[in-house]
């Protein structure tokens, strides 16, 4: 297996939340609220916040819970769909109610401003950047953290993919352009990396293939950081992919 | 380099009509709200209406085809080609929001309302690539972070070139958006005393970045970087602290002194608070300003395309030996005490800086480096 410098896992964290039917095979009609677990996690009461941003800072905030995040600490916030809510609210108001948008639901419709949220909820002012490619944004965040890290812009890294989903599911499926079968879900995945000092061997693809995860955008980000949460005594690491040190 | 805006289709021609001083904004009626309303805009040079999605397809790939054309890449270079898309919303276009035209193809003939990242399957298609891409979205400052991602993986030796896009196709969502923030104004004036705020523009633009060849280029991406300011998330600092920190960074990290800048390429929306923290940056970080531009009110405020879109215009003006004015400009600005040029100069050799700023506190600076 190829040897390879890693990174240290300094904390992870994992939410994720299928939309399933009921035991009466009913559709759920409203998303679990986040607001108790994102107060616990944040340092300040939030208004005006979408579930888009309300979903990073709660990633972003449980993962570097009780964590030194340095000064020059990188945020790369990965999405694939991005605050898919606030830009279907904003649409609706347009084409459905012929109105202008309320400003900050137009302004939630930019991924930039949960960066900013957890940038600002976090203190971090570095390097701050919102990659998405399809079926792969938190490889590609992944990608431009290691660059930066390899170029000496950063030393710590907090990277995270965020997934909003929204209701009716079918209304995900059709703006997707998915068919009845694949599954919607919504998430937030975040590791918080340094640069290690040893070395480290590949985890092969197969270890962390998860069938759960099935049809999910942020696939890469979910099958990675609950591999890496599931052995908590191990040190882990990346270089371009996930290695054990 | 590949251009098409509001100056025109292709590089040259937009040099040509920079040079001319062309200033071509129009006005665009929305009549199919509750509330009529009208703004200025900068469309496509002679676009009567604003660009539909497939006249966008059909822009994009020609902006990619005169790019990769001047950089003089094989068909096997093209097809490793890895693509930077940097825009500044995920932006899903009314046509995918639309649950009755689930069973279209999208707009983009791609099947995923990801709109700007079927941008690059646009570019992937037209190029037969089959490299990474990564799409940016940071706001204004999107596709400028793109060229420093590019930049920084080519310099690692992930890949010898990699392609830079930036897109903003006008719509109204974004219009009606920046026009209930109430950031839109009548006419671009940036650094001016009587500045009032932005005007929206659509542009593409698309850069090769390639690993020094030694071959004589003439513009080099000598540095970037980026940062983030919690001030607000729709304002810039005015004490203009955070951008200072990244302009000395960069400079830093490329050995530049403040006093080598040749010139300065600024943001320069207009708007009342990012002038006066481009203004304080400025003021702070240098004993006499260089020369000091704009292009915005060339092409208008092209939101996340505005780093390659500019990137472009900035460095076909510095190859001709121009430094631009910046039309628009009529009277100095006590409170900020910078003002940009308002008459075409040269553009001697040496460094010069790109600014981007973007909602979110997102800032982002480019060094560049002209050799003659």
């Amino acid at each position: 297996m190829m040897r390879m410098g890693v990174m240290r896992v300094v904390s992870a964290s994992h939410y994720f939340h299928r939309i399933e039917r009921d035991a009466d095979g009913a559709w759920p009609v409203s998303l679990p609220s986040l607001d108790a677990a994102t107060q616990a996690v944040t340092r300040e009461r939030y208004r005006r916040i979408d579930r888009f941003v309300q979903l990073a800072l709660l990633g972003a905030g449980t993962c570097v819970r009780d964590q030194m995040v340095r000064p020059d600490c990188g945020l790369y916030l990965a999405s694939g769909i991005g605050p898919i809510g606030s830009n279907v609210q904003v649409q609706d108001a347009i084409q459905i109610d012929r109105k202008a948008p309320m400003p900050f639901s137009f302004v939630n419709t930019l991924g930039s401003s949960a960066a900013y949220h957890v940038a600002k909820d976090l203190g971090l002012a570095g390097e701050a950047v919102l990659v998405a490619r399809a079926g792969g944004s938190f490889s590609a965040a992944l990608r431009c953290a290691m660059t930066d890290i390899a170029e000496g812009v950063v030393t710590q890294v907090l990277i995270g993919a965020v997934e909003e989903c929204i209701l009716p599911a079918d209304r995900q499926r059709a703006l997707l352009r998915q068919g009845p079968e694949i599954a919607v879900a919504e998430g937030s995945h975040w590791v918080l990396l340094e640069r290690g000092d040893t070395e480290g061997a590949a985890v092969p693809a197969s270890a962390l293939a998860d069938a759960t995860f099935d049809g999910y955008e942020a696939r890469d980000a979910a099958e990675l950081v609950s591999y890496v949460l599931a052995r908590p005594f191990a040190r882990f690491g990346f270089a371009g992919g996930l290695v054990v040190a | 380099m590949g251009l098409s805006c509001a100056l025109g289709f292709g590089v040259d021609a937009c040099l040509a009509q920079l040079k001319a001083g062309t200033v071509a904004s129009r006005t665009w009626s929305v009549t199919d709200l509750e509330e009529p309303t009208s703004f200025p805009i900068y469309t496509f040079a002679g676009a009567d209406s604003l660009a539909d999605l497939s006249s966008a397809v059909a822009l994009i790939e020609r902006v990619v085809v005169e790019a990769v054309t001047e950089a003089g890449l094989s068909a096997a270079e093209c097809a490793a080609l890895p693509i930077f898309i940097g825009a500044s919303a995920f932006s899903l276009d009314r046509e995918s929001l639309d649950p009755a035209n689930v069973a279209k193809p999208s707009a983009l003939g791609v099947q995923s309302v990801l709109a700007y990242q079927q941008v690059a399957f646009v570019a992937q298609r037209l190029l037969g690539a089959t490299g990474e891409t990564f799409a940016f979205q940071t706001a204004c400052t999107s596709s400028a972070n793109a060229a420093v991602s590019a930049m920084r993986m080519i310099r690692q030796g992930a890949f010898p070139h990699a392609l830079v896009l930036g897109v903003e196709i006008a719509n109204l969502a974004t219009m009606v958006g920046f026009s209930s923030l109430q950031l839109i104004a009548p006419a671009l004036r940036p650094f001016d005393r009587d500045r009032e705020g932005i005007v929206l523009g659509e542009g593409v633009g698309a850069v090769v970045l390639s690993a020094n060849r030694g071959d004589g280029a003439s513009i080099h991406v000598r540095e970037g970087g980026s940062n983030i300011d919690s001030y607000r998330v729709t304002t810039s600092n005015p004490d203009g602290v955070c951008i200072a920190a990244l302009q000395e960074s960069v400079l830093s990290r490329a050995g530049v002194a403040a006093s080598d800048i040749r010139g300065i390429k600024a943001h320069g929306t207009g708007s009342p608070m990012n002038d006066a923290g481009e203004a304080a940056v400025i003021r702070r970080a240098f004993e006499v300003p260089p020369p000091i531009c704009a292009l915005k009110p060339y092409i208008g405020h092209t939101l996340g395309a505005c780093g390659v879109n500019e990137l472009v215009l900035m460095s076909a003006a510095l190859r001709s030996g121009l430094f631009p004015a910046t039309p628009g400009f009529r009277t100095e600005d006590p409170a900020l005490g910078v003002a940009p040029t308002t008459v075409h100069g040269d553009a001697p050799d040496g460094h010069y800086l790109l600014n981007f700023f973007g909602f979110g506190g997102h800032n982002t600076i480019l060094l560049l480096e002209k050799r003659s």
